[in-house]
């Protein structure tokens, strides 16, 4: 029998960074928290997490998205990359040498290279420090880590309760 | 200071823009101490290189750059920046502070702050990049507005997250209102900045850094950041967060000391259709928020019908006001587009609306007519006309243009016939959209404040509008008040941190914060301290530049006219109970009758030598 | 009769709380300000109160401004005004402002 694990595998109930767009006022805090916890750097471009403004309205933060076939596994020349049981990525400080191929390969341009060391480094979820800190530390709380399928059920919860709740009773 | 800097950067670039060249320059642990950062450096800057008589258009000027020991690390909301230089608009201390991105960039970069001296010969930019630094060629950015400004030179740099701080075409024809923007919807505001840049042909500063402020207690200093963050969610800052600044036109009405029609009342009767509860329903598309700040104050409207369907701009209450009631304007779309037009092309929306304002009253008095106005049917409320003056302002073009260009002290000087009696500012700075006659704490700190008239460094009307003294009376103990404020503000502006802040913030966590970042021993009464010593060296400046006690009067309007609106019908300032106060004021600052700094009071703050020659007592 | 009420006007988040721009109250006596909170916070819940940062001594001018007859009553002395018939009451945010 499968043995039982919290932190649930890949596919659909993999847990991933979801920011919410309507909350995120691209405020970079997230960028800051994560430098520094994993970084020990206050510079926010040494952040896992990313944030982007695209003017005038939209702010978004992106970080890994444990894809189902990771291109940045694929694309290492050195098999430095590699996808953990969970989706997520890690990457073999020793065996990378800096290409950045696996950052070029990124769909969503989550990966970076580290400013002094120059590995590739990715979002790991905080998982030596429990839970990620862009979570813990959001100002809006407009990131969760959570699975994309509770991220759609919240959506479909909030959208039927705004417009449905009063509806579905049996009297009238 | 040496490799051991912890906060600051410990160095500063010296740019001679006429040579193309610049140097590093490390900053001193007194200078660091005593002065703080931001306003303290930038005074000390002025004083020490703008001596008395230098033009401010000439290549004597120098334009200052200076950002404080908190820029660039985790602490909240200290991504701010502050230029400085001999004024064109007050001819005092031109000074300005911006937040945004643009200040964690330059100090990540390594760099405390830019001395630039000179003038380019022609039209160029400054790029900071990490420990290089240096001029590049603007002539194909010239003419562009600030928004394109930036999208050109991250363009040609190949960098989308490099940060920008520009001149638009106003500031390049020496608008002498001009501002500077930098990340869209964040300006260093007042007192004509942007045309000194002009001026020495800089189009803008760019930066990018990749660097790591080193901090003396790491821990700490996140920690208590954190803490600070979760501060920020309170009820203290829930009136920024929520309908941020606007929500002041109705609080201002019901208190009948909304500027409109040029001041000329305390109360708008459509001010239902201007208030931000209105503005929050019907153009607000996004609350945004600078680089590392949990408050999150930035209202950006989009306009989303009409004939200015699409433009979008960030809205306060000041630039709400001074182009809503104060020019008569009842339309948000209007005000929206002003707002753009202000933001895109350069020009501090406060002394645009307030010299816009003047111009409609002197229309409507038969002062200026016809060709004057070029043809605008300029009556109070017609907000196509303001726009359109606006535009001819931001331009310099057609008589009203270069007329209105010149700030509403010089415009009303030029035209004359009386016109002065309502040109509403102090040093030639625009007074901003707190009414004179009915707040009167406000008045004192605005006629005081060291940049002309602006509240932004005494918040003095705090205690007019919490009921705390009586706003419709002034009296010798104001002055205390006013002075508190001050040293407050100064050192918030040194530091620096928004003001939003403050109402988590004790001095304590402030001295707090400084000793974290920089590892230098700092008790809430020397900050106090420094911020009285930066105030006063600040003080030095202007009265270096022939300030005088009479500097510190509001205009005519407030003693002569009395306002008639219900609730504070007849209410006006009297000579006698300002003169009480402003000598209540100079007291509490150790200062002369004539408002000199005293011999004692520079000794006790260390600025003896800037007391030579200033004749004090 | 405006003479028999007393005018209460709500701003900014007031207004949200209470749903309403402005209520009258009928009363044909003194009522001292506390009270009149009281019976607006029964009428609309108790966010109403908190919203004004109402303590033991008076209401927090940091989160809001009372006016009373277009005169702002100070923080602590929330306790001291007694409303008359024909009066006019405010309740707003605290003014905001950069400094």
């Amino acid at each position: 029998m499968r043995a039982l694990s919290v932190l649930p595998k890949t596919g659909r109930m993999r847990r991933i960074i979801v920011c919410d767009i309507q909350k995120c006022n691209g405020c970079q805090v997230c960028e800051a928290v994560c430098a520094y916890a994993k970084e020990k750097s206050l510079n926010l471009k040494m952040s896992r997490i990313r944030v982007l403004r695209v003017e005038p309205f939209l702010n978004i933060a992106l970080a890994c998205r444990k894809c189902e076939k990771p291109t940045c596994v694929k694309a290492c020349p050195r098999d430095a990359v590699t996808a953990l049981d969970d989706g997520s990525i890690s990457v073999d400080k020793d065996k990378c040498n800096g290409c950045a191929w696996c950052i070029e390969s990124c769909e969503f341009g989550v990966l970076k290279l580290h400013l002094d060391n120059k590995v590739a480094i990715v979002c790991d979820f905080c998982k030596e420090l429990g839970e990620p800190q862009c979570v813990k530390y959001c100002p809006k709380e407009a990131i969760s880590y959570t699975t994309v399928e509770q991220a759609a059920r919240k959506s479909s919860r909030e959208v039927a309760e705004h417009f449905l709740a009063e509806l579905s009773t049996s009297t009238a | 200071m040496g490799v051991e800097t912890k906060g600051y950067a410990g160095k500063y670039i010296v740019f001679d823009l006429g040579k193309g060249k610049g140097r590093s320059e490390a900053l001193s642990e007194s200078v660091a101490t005593n002065f703080i950062g931001g306003y303290g450096f930038g005074a000390r800057t002025l004083y020490d290189n703008v001596r008395a008589g230098v033009e401010p258009y000439s290549p004597e000027n120098v334009l200052a750059w200076w950002t404080g020991p908190l820029a660039g690390t985790v602490a909240p909301t200290t991504s701010k920046y502050a230029v400085f230089a001999r004024s064109p608009l007050t001819g005092f201390f031109g000074f300005g502070v911006s937040s945004g991105g643009f200040a964690y960039e330059l100090k990540s970069a390594g760099w405390d702050g830019v001395v630039f001296f000179g003038r380019s010969p022609k039209p160029v930019y400054f790029f900071v990049d990490d420990d290089a630094y240096g001029l590049r060629d603007a002539s194909a950015l010239w003419g562009k507005t600030t928004w394109e400004t930036e999208e050109l030179v991250r363009e040609e740099l190949g960098d989308d997250a490099v940060r920008v701080a520009s001149i638009g075409p106003a500031g390049e024809g020496l608008v002498r209102i001009a501002n500077i923007t930098n990340d869209r919807n964040r300006q260093v505001g007042r007192t004509g900045l942007g045309s000194v840049m002009g001026s020495k042909m800089l189009k803008a500063v760019a930066a990018r850094g990749t660097g790591s402020v080193d901090v003396a207690d790491p821990e700490g200093l996140f920690e208590f950041s954190m803490e600070l963050n979760e501060r920020c969610q309170g009820p203290k800052t829930e009136k920024y967060r929520i309908y941020g600044t606007p929500a002041n036109v109705l609080v201002h009405q019901k208190l009948c000391c909304l500027p409109s029609y040029n001041f000329q009342r305390g109360t708008f009767e459509y001010a239902e259709e201007v208030s931000g509860e209105r503005m929050m329903r019907t153009h607000v598309k996004k609350v945004i928020a600078c680089t590392n700040c949990p408050i999150a104050c930035d209202h950006v409207n989009e306009v989303r019908d009409g004939p200015y369907k699409g433009t979008v701009a960030s809205m306060d209450y000041e630039s709400l006001d001074m182009l809503g009631p104060c020019c008569g304007v009842r339309d948000l779309d209007s005000i929206t587009k002003a707002v753009n037009i202000c933001d895109t092309m350069g020009v501090d929306t406060i002394s645009a609306g307030v010299t816009i304002a003047w111009a409609m009253e002197c229309y409507e008095r038969g002062i200026l007519a016809g060709e004057d106005v070029d043809g605008l049917d300029l009556r109070f409320g017609n907000a196509e006309a303001m726009i359109r003056a606006l535009g001819l302002l931001c331009r310099k073009e057609g008589r009203l243009g270069r007329l209105l260009a010149e700030g509403v002290k010089r415009a009303s000087e030029a035209v004359g016939k009386g016109s002065e009696k309502f040109a509403v500012h102090n040093k030639g700075l625009e007074w901003g959209a707190y009414s004179m006659r009915s707040l009167k704490t406000s008045t004192l700190g605005f006629a005081t404040s060291i940049r002309g008239a602006c509240y932004l460094r005494s918040g003095s009307y705090q205690v007019d509008v919490k009921g705390t003294v009586d706003r419709l009376k002034l009296d010798r103990s104001r002055g205390k008040i006013v002075y508190e404020g001050e040293n407050s503000y100064a050192i918030i502006d040194s530091l620096i941190l928004c003001k939003f802040i403050r109402g988590v913030m004790s001095a304590g966590d402030m001295a707090k914060l400084y000793t974290l970042a920089t590892g230098f021993e700092m008790t809430e009464k020397q900050l106090m301290l420094a911020g009285e010593r930066i105030h006063n060296l600040a003080k030095c400046f202007n009265l270096v530049h022939g300030a005088s006690r009479k500097d510190d009067y509001p205009p005519p309007r407030a003693f002569e006219e009395e306002m008639t609106d219900d609730g504070v019908r007849g209410a006006r300032i009297t000579r006698e109970e300002y003169d009480e106060a402003l000598d209540g004021y100079y007291e509490a600052r150790g200062w002369t009758g004539e408002g000199i700094p005293m011999r004692s009071k520079l000794a006790e703050l260390g600025l003896e030598k800037e007391g030579e020659g200033l004749g004090v007592g | 009769m405006a003479d028999s009420r007393i005018e209460v006007d709500f701003i900014g988040p007031f207004r949200d709380i209470c749903g309403c721009r402005n209520i009258g109250l009928d009363v044909d006596r003194e009522l001292a300000l506390p009270a009149l909170i009281e019976e607006i916070a029964s009428k609309f819940g108790s966010e109403f109160t908190e919203r004004l940062g109402l303590s033991e001594g008076g209401y927090d001018g940091e989160l809001a401004t009372v006016i009373v007859n277009g005169k702002v009553v100070g923080g602590p002395k929330l306790g001291e005004v007694v409303l008359r018939p024909g009066d006019r009451v405010v309740f707003a945010p605290s003014l905001t402002g950069g400094g």
